[in-house]
């Protein structure tokens, strides 16, 4: 009885360890379990692409260009240029105008936060494209030189747009390694220093880089595609910078380095021609699959001008309006602020959101000049100023010259300056920043008793969830 | 993809809801939620027999909103959007305005429903089938929508001698939907969206001389907005599912004694489906201008393929000793795989009339594919002791998986539980009391992708493509979560069980969480997925059923079913952070912090210091308890049954009554509606933060058995019932919107509290009979 019983449980051991045999035969194999992901390049494979240069290098172009829309119709609604007055999505209206009801503040965790995640997405990348030409083996030093150029130039413009949008809160100028690892707050003045030396050092590599880019440069950048003619770029950027921080405390060395930059660029100074006056580097659009159209276009149904910008037109001798004004607006159907947002209607259209296409400038000739008159103007020169701004009112606005003279209060001269530049620049993100700059953000329209304007965008509370219970700089003055 | 939908009910022989660890110990490190095991019918030896069910239905709104009722001109003029909108206030407010109940007419569709099912089940020899087909057409309360499924099941089941039997099943299903539309959108498209921004004044379903819809005169009357009417009628928006699966398991009985028996068993399944989905949307609309193309055509198609492969053996040795039962002891392996490529075009631009996305001006496409592979080993002891009062079973798996950051590494989940009868004990009135206690490991594997260090496609520009940095940063050393279960409890019968009585304490605490929390924006990307901190849920269930009445015939049961539970974040590795996928601080979402219940709700409320506007703690989405009550009645040849479930508490952000609002449209707007956004619009959103308590009446059913002398009137017929049902009957709550269940974010684990613009819940009436052969 008890031999049987063993020896059935030694039968049924066996069985079971048949069993599991094969089972280990059938699913042991870890082999079957290396699989690659098909959708996306892995970070170390893709780097040992021999295309891996050129692919992040138009990576940075093309991030660029993700900010600029949403840049433009952020600081255009705070500067009272436009409205997206989407009828049933009243917070692309009130999120703008009126922020928080009765508080005088825009909500940190609501629409109005952009300008923040979009350009230090770029910095990451601009961060890594650095360190991946330092560390390349194939590139000469002239390569690296023209490519590290290339990428601080890059990154200037970047942190200029940040800091631009947030002001007196400060901005984070560093990238670190580890994502996870807490950059520190940096005052508008330890940033605006940043970007200058950061731009100057780019400009410095530039001079450095030989004749040619290890790679191309989109369309947009024709006559500035070689490190030669990207200068007169970095030069631009450094020229509005620096006027910026002049603003900001940078005060009249600021102002002389302004204008040096801005002798070193794209700047024609005799520009007469509207080709002229438009020369400068540009964001191309498209509507190929996986390309971007044209951020206006894609709005153009809810894009609406501030009707001031039709009642503040300079007319010609003629007594029509404004060679600007009629180029860029245009009459839509009329259309009332969402409901429950207090507000008024509109039916004045932006022109160049017509093409999916068109291609969107980051700076211009035409700024370069009215930057040039700024510089003039706050270091004394009323007359070279206002031969500027003459220049702008009949080549570009088709007007008389202005009758102010050299003997004008600077106050005055100012405003007409920055009126000139609102239908210049209009819509290419400067209205805003500027009337800040000069402190007449109160001179901006309000459409009624509950709107305000904002002085600067909120850090995003994304950002200020992480540094919760830190302090000094980590903590941020701005969260 | 969870496709319950796919089945057949009436295929189903028995439904079992395993809870985590127990279901882990079988099913592996995908099973931390539990599982469903849904078994289908098989054949039975003897005789075939046939049934057929033929079922007629309706359905209606369970609940209107309704909407502001304005009395002249004067009052609507603020609320029409503009010139156009004014002008047609103007034509119809002379000077009272009309009201039209366009809830009332758009989901007011009452056409029939039918359901029609077949099946044969029986065997000869040594041979077993069952086998059914069934068609269902189901049809929404909004036109244009609804639903259809068809299928056909076989089951086999084949005796080779004493030692061998073979089973499979072949199981292929058909599901079509037309989902029409609604939900979040800004566009105008999402008809609750329009209505709550529009004054419900004219009415829609006008046609004008050329037969088309008005369009919407409000919100400016523009591409912005759109007449839902129109929309509903013209728009496609449906979705085709076609799914087979199959099953094949062969089975060896090893040995065979008194005393011993060893079972050797190989199980295969595959389970393959095609979803079409296609969304239509003609030139003419109304919002098609909005975004320069006009006509949309999207076609987005995924297809699955899933595989699992097991061997088992089970030895089972009876000693028959009264001190020692039985032993069972299980080994076995499986591997299993999971694939699906999901591809998707969608043009805009469209020719007039044409439907597909071909040679339209703007044009997208979309293709990804995931795949999992999964390799197992478990080993199970079950001991039946001391006159079977006493069971105790442990077990230990150990699991493999692509989805890990070390393929190789196996990770090992091990459990353990207990049960010990007392029969009689006390008094004779109490027939057992049984004490059981669980404790117990699973996993839950990281998601697809997880592991990888990812570059992004950054996209084109001048004809160029481009690489970025992925927002999403990767962890190769990533590993499943744990899922850690204790549970113990008691079921007790009493009265030659009349009453019995189940309570149970359960705790699961999730340890290595697979976070995906967001890195700082000034980082540069957006988030990265780590394993750490700690997530619990404890809990208390209790169950009483009872059957409090009985006489000759008629029974009456009941059965109360009561479950309470706490949801904490305890602790995590990095600071607080908001849950994604969410609608940010103005509409309230999850956060998850330290020490903090999870399911609450954070949202702004001046709460701050001087009344400054901050984003704080407001309430708790997680009911106090829900408890289901089911009774059922049965005298003579009838029975009826009635389910009821009630919610109590349970916070939801009722976004739908944020629009209604906004709107200036809601039913209540001057009593309440209009201090309600206002306090909101100064940065207040507890007005929308509003109690999701109900009572729901979820079916009501009246059987009957007819007797057979009827059955024996249809030739060859054995059997005879009639049944009427109704489902989703009554809705007892104060909630404001449609139905406080309602989630915009569907199936996740957080922010499940948010309602904007539902479609609305419908109940149901089916009434049908059910004939055997």
């Amino acid at each position: 009885m008890t031999t049987t019983t063993t020896r059935n449980s030694v039968n049924a051991l066996r069985s079971l360890g048949l069993a599991l045999t094969v089972a280990s035969l059938a699913a042991c194999s870890s082999d079957q379990l290396a699989i690659t992901n098909p959708n996306t390049p892995s970070v170390a494979s893709a780097s040992a692409d021999p295309q891996a240069l050129q692919l992040q290098a138009t990576g940075l172009l093309r991030q660029l260009r993700n900010g600029r829309g949403s840049y433009i119709t952020s600081t255009g609604r705070f500067g009272r240029e436009m409205y997206i007055y989407t009828p049933q999505e009243g917070r692309n209206t009130s999120a703008y105008l009126q922020g928080i009801t009765g508080a005088n503040k825009l909500d940190p965790a609501g629409f109005a936060v952009e300008n923040w995640a979009t350009q230090y997405g770029n910095l990451r990348d601009i961060f890594n494209f650095k360190n991946t030409v330092a560390a390349s083996a194939t590139l000469t030093a002239e390569q690296k030189s023209a490519a590290t150029g290339f990428a601080k130039t890059l990154e200037g413009l970047e942190l200029l747009y940040v800091i631009s949008t947030r002001d007196t809160l400060g901005i984070v100028v560093q990238i670190k390694q580890d994502a996870s690892d807490l950059a520190s707050f940096v005052s508008r003045d330890s940033a605006y220093k940043y970007i200058l030396a950061t731009l100057d050092e780019g400009n410095t590599a530039l001079s450095a880089g030989g004749s040619a880019f290890p790679f191309t440069l989109h369309s947009g950048f024709t006559g500035f595609n070689t490190p030669a003619t990207f200068k007169l770029f970095n030069r631009a950027i450094a020229g509005r910078a620096a006027a910026y921080y002049a603003t900001s405390g940078g005060g009249s060395a600021a102002w002389t380095r302004s204008l040096a930059a801005l002798d070193a660029s794209f700047l024609n100074k005799t520009a007469a021609t509207r080709a002229e006056l438009d020369a400068g580097p540009s964001h191309p659009y498209s509507g190929s699959t996986g390309d971007a159209n044209n951020p206006f276009f894609s709005s153009s149904a809810d894009l609406y001008l501030h009707p001031s910008i039709d009642a503040d037109a300079p007319l010609k001798a003629d007594g029509t309006k404004d060679n600007r004004y009629l180029a860029k607006v245009k009459t839509k159907a009329s259309r009332t602020p969402p409901s429950g947002v207090t507000g008024i209607a509109s039916s004045v259209g932006f022109t160049g959101d017509a093409s999916a296409s068109a291609s969107v400038s980051i700076i211009r000739n035409e700024e370069l000049l009215l930057l040039r008159a700024e510089g003039l103007l706050a270091t004394g020169d009323k007359a070279g100023a206002l031969a500027i701004i003459n220049s702008i009112r009949v080549n570009s606005g088709g007007l008389a010259a202005s009758t102010l003279t050299s003997a004008s209060a600077d106050a005055d001269l100012l405003t007409e300056l920055l009126l000139q530049k609102r239908y210049s620049t209009l819509l290419e993100g400067l209205r805003w920043v500027d009337m800040r700059r000069y402190n007449r953000l109160s001179q901006l329209p309000l459409d009624a008793s509950n709107h305000f304007v904002a002085k600067v965008q909120p850090i995003p509370q994304s950002e200020c969830l992480v540094r919760v219970g830190l302090t000094g700089g980590l903590a941020g003055p701005g969260c | 993809m969870n496709r319950l939908a796919d089945l057949n009910p009436n295929d189903i022989e028995n439904i079992e809801v395993l809870k985590s660890a127990a279901a882990s110990a079988i099913y592996g490190s995908r099973a931390t939620n539990g599982v469903v095991v849904i078994t289908t019918k098989r054949g039975k030896q003897g005789r075939a027999s046939w049934n057929v069910v033929q079922r007629v239905g309706s359905q209606s709104m369970l609940k209107n909103l309704s909407s502001r009722k304005f009395k002249d001109l004067a009052e609507v003029t603020d609320f029409v959007g503009g010139s156009v909108g004014l002008a047609a206030a103007q034509k119809v407010c002379t000077p009272n305005c009309p009201w039209y109940d366009w809830q009332g007419e758009l989901y007011g569709r009452t056409d029939p429903s039918f359901e029609t099912l077949l099946s044969s089940a029986g065997g000869v020899n040594n041979t077993r089938y069952f086998a059914s087909i069934n068609d269902r057409q189901e049809s929404g309360i909004m036109v244009n929508t609804g639903a259809r499924r068809t299928g056909a099941r076989i089951n086999l089941d084949q005796t080779l001698g004493t030692k061998w039997t073979i089973s499979a099943g072949v199981d292929v299903t058909r599901n079509f939907f037309q989902r029409g539309v609604g939900g979040n959108d800004n566009s105008g498209t999402s008809p609750i969206y329009t209505f709550g921004y529009s004054p419900a004044i004219v009415n829609l379903q006008e046609k004008d001389a050329a037969g088309r819809y008005i369009r919407m005169p409000f919100n400016g009357g523009g591409s912005g907005t759109s007449n839902p009417f129109e929309v509903l009628n013209a728009l496609v928006n449906t979705e085709n599912v076609w799914r087979q699966a199959g099953n094949v398991r062969v089975n060896y009985t090893a040995l065979a004694t008194d005393k011993h028996s060893v079972q050797l068993s190989y199980l295969a399944g595959i389970d393959r489906f095609q979803q079409e989905g296609y969304q239509y949307s003609p030139n003419y609309l109304q919002f098609e201008p909005a975004d320069n193309f006009l006509g949309t055509a999207n076609q987005l198609n995924a297809s699955s393929f899933q595989m699992n492969q097991g061997i088992n053996g089970v030895w089972t040795y009876s000693l028959g000793n009264k001190w020692l039962t039985s032993l069972t002891t299980s080994v076995g392996a499986s591997y299993e795989t999971q694939a699906t490529n999901l591809y998707q075009i969608r043009g805009r631009g469209l020719l007039p009339t044409r439907q597909v996305p071909t040679g339209a001006q703007d044009i997208a496409i979309g293709n990804t594919r995931n795949e999992f592979r999964d390799q197992s080993y478990y080993v199970n002891e079950q001991i039946l002791a001391l006159d079977e009062k006493l069971a105790v079973n442990a077990g230990l798996r150990a699991d493999r998986s692509s989805a890990n950051g070390d393929r190789e590494k196996y990770y090992t989940f091990p459990k353990l539980s207990a049960s010990y009868r007392f029969v009689k004990p006390i008094f004779k009135q109490i027939d057992e009391i049984k004490l059981r206690g669980a404790i117990g490991q699973s996993g839950n594997r990281p998601r697809y992708g997880d592991r990888d260090v990812l570059y992004a496609d950054g996209g084109i520009i001048g004809g160029a493509s481009s690489l970025v940095s992925a927002s999403a940063l990767g962890n190769p050393a990533i590993k499943p979560e744990t899922m850690n279960e204790l549970e113990f409890g008691t079921d007790m019968t009493f009265f030659g069980s009349r009453l019995s009585l189940e309570l149970t304490r359960y705790q699961r605490r999730i340890t290595n969480l697979l976070l995906t929390f967001p890195l700082p924006p000034s980082s540069g990307l957006g988030n990265q997925i780590i394993n750490g901190g700690q997530l619990s849920v404890q809990g208390n269930e209790a169950v009483i059923a009872a059957i409090p009445y009985r006489k000759g015939t008629f029974e009456w049961a009941t059965r109360v079913i009561y479950n309470a539970n706490v949801q904490r974040t305890d602790n995590i590795p990095v600071p607080a952070f908001a849950v994604g996928n969410s609608f940010g601080a103005t509409y309230g979402r999850n956060r998850i912090a330290a020490n903090t219940r999870s399911t609450i709700i954070w949202g702004n409320a001046p709460l701050g210091a001087n009344g400054a506007v901050r984003d704080t703690m407001l309430y708790d989405s997680n009911p106090t308890h829900t408890t289901t009550w089911s009774n059922e009645f049965s005298w003579k040849r009838w029975t009826a049954s009635i389910l009821a479930d009630w919610r109590n508490g349970g916070a939801v952000s009722n976004m739908t009554n944020n629009l209604f609002d906004e709107g200036g449209q809601s039913r209540d707007f001057v009593d309440a509606g209009k201090q309600r956004y206002a306090t909101f619009a100064a940065g207040d959103i507890r007005p929308y933060i509003q109690n999701g308590s109900y009572v729901k009446i979820r079916e009501i059913t009246l059987n009957y058995q007819a007797p057979e002398t009827w059955a024996n009137k249809i030739p060859g017929a054995r059997s005879l019932r009639f049944n009427l049902s109704g489902r989703n009957l009554f809705m007892f709550s104060k909630y404001w919107s449609y139905d406080p269940e309602f989630n915009n974010f569907g199936n996740q684990n957080f922010n499940r509290f948010i309602d904007l613009a539902p479609f609305p819940s419908s109940r149901q009436f089916f009434f049908s009979v059910d004939v055997g052969f």
